[in-house]
């Protein structure tokens, strides 16, 4: 569909291809549908069912901060609304047999397709994400533990000291993959976090980028593929049970996320295993994302060298230039909920169970909230947030900790190499909903 | 880039509520927040000490003119 006044095609907001074209034709797609239909009905093509897409920041933050009129039980990704026929292949067998029985509405459809992918072999998973309160603030509690206000300040040394590895090994003037080399510091913090051993860090943040990839639930991905994603995260899971299964025996009495989980109680027993398991997987996910955001950062600074050189002047703003790059390249580009009752957004009438997608690339992009929102400004002023975190009860438990590990990464690398461009194209994920790239080549100079 | 001649910075901090808090100063960003832990979260306003809230909070560009700080 395409606006009269601009003859911009909307956005085919549940197709991967529509995120590869250049980030200019996303975002002007995104603003024609924000500004003539903040509140849409949208029918993807092959879906089941239709979904509301909400384009505006202020409305996302009502979806967010209501979780009883917007439940996350059925449902986190466009993909999960998927024509179940088309990624059943996909799913766990429980998963396959339950969508198999008459009856099941296109909300529990949504919430097998959403618990399944995750889950994996385990029916008894239970995911922060897929919760609702009261239990998702138990749940989220746990988590809260591990990522103490103090502990991850405290963490800055350390990931200062990670970071100085990894930087040492640039070569000035070649050219260097930023994703496979720098991007990689998040997700060796991560690791030291949850307690992985030095030298099982690369085999684990193999087995643990398969469930990123299994998030995304593909309608194209081959048998092959999925078989490959099932064995990693069943070995993945295999070394979780055994990491925890030590700690417990020697009484669990580190700070790591491991011992932490060991010794932690929920409705006065051990943390059940889906649960365990679900902690594990938020860390990694965390280190993954956090990849994300510093390769956007790069790609940006790169693109912008007058901001790049203002923060070697002024280190104060990298934390500033950190959310502004959150805003500008948010790594989720949407996060769905489910209308629990009817409820009026915008004169709109969202129905019980409509499956409601926040674009929150648009929402960061919303010309009544942010001035110049297409300009990448790293002096942008925030008296309020962008939407890259969520918002309410789900926004991200793990922003402080990637905000401080990005922070300190380009406090490192700016003070040793104030000077890098762009040596080839980077190549960026195809995928509805999460951001992120899986090369960006940059060539650094003192 | 938006022209300025000297880039102010303030306090800033997500509540996990999701809601934004500021301040100009340390002092200021602690009471805006043990105002809002009153306000919207009065059964975890003991929790927090002001270094809980220090350690959350970010220094990022203000507003220019400084805007009225933002409470509850």
């Amino acid at each position: 569909m395409a606006t009269k006044e601009t003859d911009v095609q909307w956005p085919a907001w549940e197709d991967a291809a529509f995120y590869l074209q250049e980030p200019e034709a996303v975002y002007a797609s995104m603003a024609a549908q924000r500004q003539a239909a903040p509140v849409f009905w949208y029918e993807p093509p092959g879906y089941p069912t239709g979904l509301w897409v909400l384009s505006k920041w202020e409305d996302q933050r009502f979806v967010g901060s209501h979780p009883e009129l917007f439940c996350s039980r059925n449902g986190f990704a466009i993909g999960d609304a998927s024509d179940p026929s088309t990624v059943i292949h996909q799913l766990p067998q429980w998963a396959q047999d339950k969508l198999n029985e008459p009856g099941v509405t296109p909300a529990e459809t949504r919430h097998l397709i959403a618990r399944g992918k995750l889950s994996m072999g385990d029916p008894e998973f239970e995911s922060l994400i897929l919760s609702d309160p009261p239990r998702h603030g138990l749940i989220r509690n746990v988590l809260m533990k591990a990522l103490k206000p103090s502990l991850v300040r405290s963490l800055k040394p350390r990931i200062a000291e990670i970071a100085d590895e990894f930087i040492a090994e640039i070569e000035p003037g070649a050219e260097t993959d930023f994703v496979t080399t720098v991007g990689q510091i998040p997700a060796a913090l991560m690791t030291e976090m949850i307690g992985v051993p030095r030298e099982m860090r690369d085999q684990f943040i193999e087995m643990a980028s398969a469930q990123m990839q299994a998030i995304t639930i593909d309608p194209n991905r081959s048998q092959a593929e999925v078989d490959r994603i099932h064995g990693l995260i069943e070995k993945f899971h295999a070394y979780c049970d055994d990491l925890l299964a030590e700690r417990r025996a020697s009484g669990a009495e580190g700070d790591d996320l491991v011992s932490l989980i060991a010794r932690s109680e929920y409705e006065g027993k051990p943390i059940p295993h889906g649960m365990a398991i679900s902690y594990i997987h938020t860390f990694v996910n965390a280190g993954e994302t956090t990849r994300a955001l510093i390769s956007f950062v790069a790609l940006a600074l790169a693109q912008h060298p007058e901001q790049r050189r203002l923060l070697v002047e002024q280190p104060d703003l990298i934390a500033n230039a950190i959310q502004e790059t959150l805003r500008f390249s948010p790594l989720n580009w949407t996060g769905c909920r489910t209308a629990t009752q009817d409820v009026e957004i915008g004169g709109t009438t969202i129905r019980k169970d409509d499956y409601v997608v926040m674009a929150y690339a648009s929402a960061n992009r919303d010309e009544d909230v942010w001035d110049r929102p297409d300009e990448f400004d790293v002096t942008r002023p925030f008296d309020r947030d962008h939407q890259s975190f969520g918002y309410g009860e789900h926004s991200c438990p793990g922003a402080l900790l990637a905000r401080i590990d990005s922070t300190t990464i380009f406090e490192r690398l700016l003070a040793r190499f104030p000077d890098w461009e762009i040596s080839s194209p980077p190549k960026r994920w195809a995928s509805p909903f999460l951001q992120g790239m899986t090369t960006l080549p940059l060539k650094f100079h003192r | 880039m938006s022209e300025r001649s000297a880039i102010e910075l303030h306090h800033v901090l997500t509540c996990p509520c999701g809601d934004t808090l500021t301040g100009a100063t340390e002092d200021e960003i602690v009471e805006v927040s043990f105002a809002h832990l009153r306000a919207k979260h009065p059964a975890m306003a003991g929790d927090y000490e002001r270094e809980h809230i220090l350690a959350m909070a970010q220094r990022l560009v203000a507003p220019h003119p400084p805007r009225e700080r933002r409470g509850p």
